[in-house]
């Protein structure tokens, strides 16, 4: 099964109008964002970079160092 | 009930939210994951942190506990800032529908623990109150008195989750702000009576067998609540405005700033050497002080139910929409019940630990999946998250990679740490932890099985779109990133 084959979603319990805006919403994502995401882009929104994992572990390991330090 | 709130809720919630839905920057979630974060389950952690290890040891320990596990699990808030999907909708790419449905159900009926905890001092809190004006004598014990007021407290949160957002914003927004006024009064009352030093030389009042015990236990406990965020991201970061909101919102408020509820809960512990927060309320103030403490602690306790209550009811009511709203609020609260008495209450380093052993295991591998599976054609496919007999069908609707993880990852936590009682199988624990390390084999585990195994035997989500658009493989497109 793949996307391209554009099988249009149904989900038991959601009325029609709801199942008509899930597959309207999924349309929009594969026409304007699932290429982005396959080559590493954007989703919906603006992605991470790299630098706020680097500043998030530096203070996950200093924490992690004070913690070795404080137990020794 | 609003229903017209409530119906949008659901609605709002089935959709992956796009672009223009998004509410919350940065500092938004900042404030929402610490008005969320800090409660009972904070309280708690910290007094059994103080009452088993010194103040020295207490601080690193409970934010390390709070912080690097949150760390390590924080891809999962950015993957549903991504997609927009709600959670339990959006791990079905990772872990196949059927087996996504089942731990659907492990994340409500594990919250009950979180619910009865609330509840319980909520029912704490209102037998000494009782006690204070000579009510019944039933009414100010623990047996049957709190478990009587924390069945009201249970009913009360779950009607106000039945009544919908509208009911519960100003109501949680005012039970943050009471919790927040009796942290603070704690931290000025045992600042003002102790002094830094005086606790800094205080013993704990119930040390295990050993020091290293005693650490390691400290250290289970609050890498417990820590990796216990994993079932509570994509409620929240389908709403925000970048990744990098979602991504420190949640590592920084859930993490460091609600943290510190802990260390002074600790603190406190250590020095009135009391499990019991609503004991501190009474032994810290003037009884004036301690009523109006009292009745500030049970009502936001409360709130704490209904935070919990609502968006577990709106999960649970987004995979079985046939299901009525208050049957949904039924299922999702009342389980609680059983699990309010004493020696629940008094266990809830076990709780704790078997949260780990279950968030452990579910993180590890979404975060597996994050980092060396989820590229290229290999991407989550929006449209098969919501095709239940299409690509994440996997076989008869579980991955069996993520199954056979899962098996590993809680195995390997039982035979290093047993939680009931307390023992360690293997003998690693207490020179390892077993939270941090679970979450390393889930992780390792799905990574291998799903490079060797699956994705050889199935073809990718996204195989025709990435050879009609000419992407690149996940190793090339690594290469050029760099």
């Amino acid at each position: 099964m793949d996307s391209t084959e554009k099988v249009r979603v149904r989900l038991d319990g959601l009325d029609e109008e709801m199942n008509r805006a899930l597959n309207e919403r999924i349309e929009y994502f594969e026409a304007n964002h699932e290429v982005n995401v396959i080559n590493s882009g954007e989703g919906w929104v603006p992605r991470l970079s790299a630098g706020d994992y680097l500043f998030a572990g530096v203070i996950n390991l200093a924490i992690t160092i004070w913690l070795i330090v404080a137990l020794i | 009930m609003k229903s017209d709130s409530i119906n949008k809720d659901v609605y709002f919630n089935a959709l992956p939210s796009n672009k223009h839905e998004r509410l919350y920057g940065t500092f938004d979630f900042l404030a929402i994951q610490i008005t969320f974060g800090i409660a009972a389950w904070f309280f708690l952690v910290g007094s059994l942190t103080g009452l088993t290890v010194k103040a020295g040891d207490a601080i690193p320990i409970v934010i390390f506990g709070n912080c690097v596990p949150l760390f390590l699990i924080a891809p999962l808030a950015v993957i549903f800032a991504r997609y927009g999907t709600e959670q339990w909708a959006g791990s079905a790419a990772v872990l196949g529908h059927k087996f996504k449905d089942l731990w659907l159900i492990m994340y409500i009926t594990s919250s009950f623990g979180w619910i009865a905890y609330a509840a319980f001092l909520f029912g704490q809190s209102a037998i000494k109150f009782v006690k204070y004006f000579g009510g019944p004598e039933w009414l100010t014990q623990e047996v049957p008195g709190a478990i009587f007021f924390a069945f009201i407290a249970t009913f009360i949160g779950a009607y106000l989750a039945y009544r919908g957002p509208d009911t519960l914003k100003w109501f949680t927004r005012a039970c943050a702000i009471f919790l927040l006024l009796v942290l603070s009064y704690f931290i000025y009352a045992i600042l003002a009576k102790y002094g830094i030093t005086e606790i800094y030389a205080m013993e704990p009042a119930e040390p295990m067998e050993s020091l290293a015990w005693s650490r390691a236990s400290a250290i289970e406990w609050n890498v417990g609540l820590g990796l216990s965020w994993a079932f509570w991201y994509g409620q929240w970061t389908r709403l925000a405005k970048t990744e990098k909101a979602a991504f420190h919102g949640c590592l920084w408020g859930w993490g460091l700033l609600a943290g510190t509820a802990g260390i002074f809960s600790a603190f406190t512990a250590l020095v009135l050497k009391v499990y019991d927060p609503s004991e501190w309320i009474i032994a810290l103030g003037s009884p004036v002080i301690a009523l109006v403490g009292l009745v500030l602690f049970a009502v936001a306790n409360i709130g704490s139910i209904s935070c919990l209550v609502y968006p577990m009811s709106i999960t649970f009511r987004n995979r079985y929409p046939k299901v009525s709203w208050k049957k949904t609020v039924m299922i999702c609260s009342l389980g609680a019940l059983v699990l309010e008495n004493p020696k629940v209450f008094e266990s809830y380093g076990i709780y704790l630990a078997y949260i780990a052993l279950l968030t452990g295991a579910y993180s590890g591998i979404m975060v597996a999946d994050y980092f060396l599976i989820n590229k290229g054609k290999w991407s989550w496919s929006l449209r098969e998250i919501y095709n239940r007999d299409g690509a994440y069908h996997y076989w008869k609707g579980f991955n069996p990679a993520a199954l056979i993880a899962t098996l590993l990852s809680a195995g390997f936590y039982i035979w290093t740490l047993e939680p009931l009682s307390w023992t360690s199988p293997n003998g690693l624990f207490p020179y390892i932890t077993a939270g941090i390390p679970s979450f390393l084999v889930g992780f390792v585990s799905y990574a291998v099985l799903m490079k060797v195994w699956v994705m050889k035997r199935m073809t990718a989500p996204l195989e025709k779109v990435a050879t009609a658009t000419g992407a690149p493989s996940p190793v090339l497109n690594s290469v050029v990133n760099k």
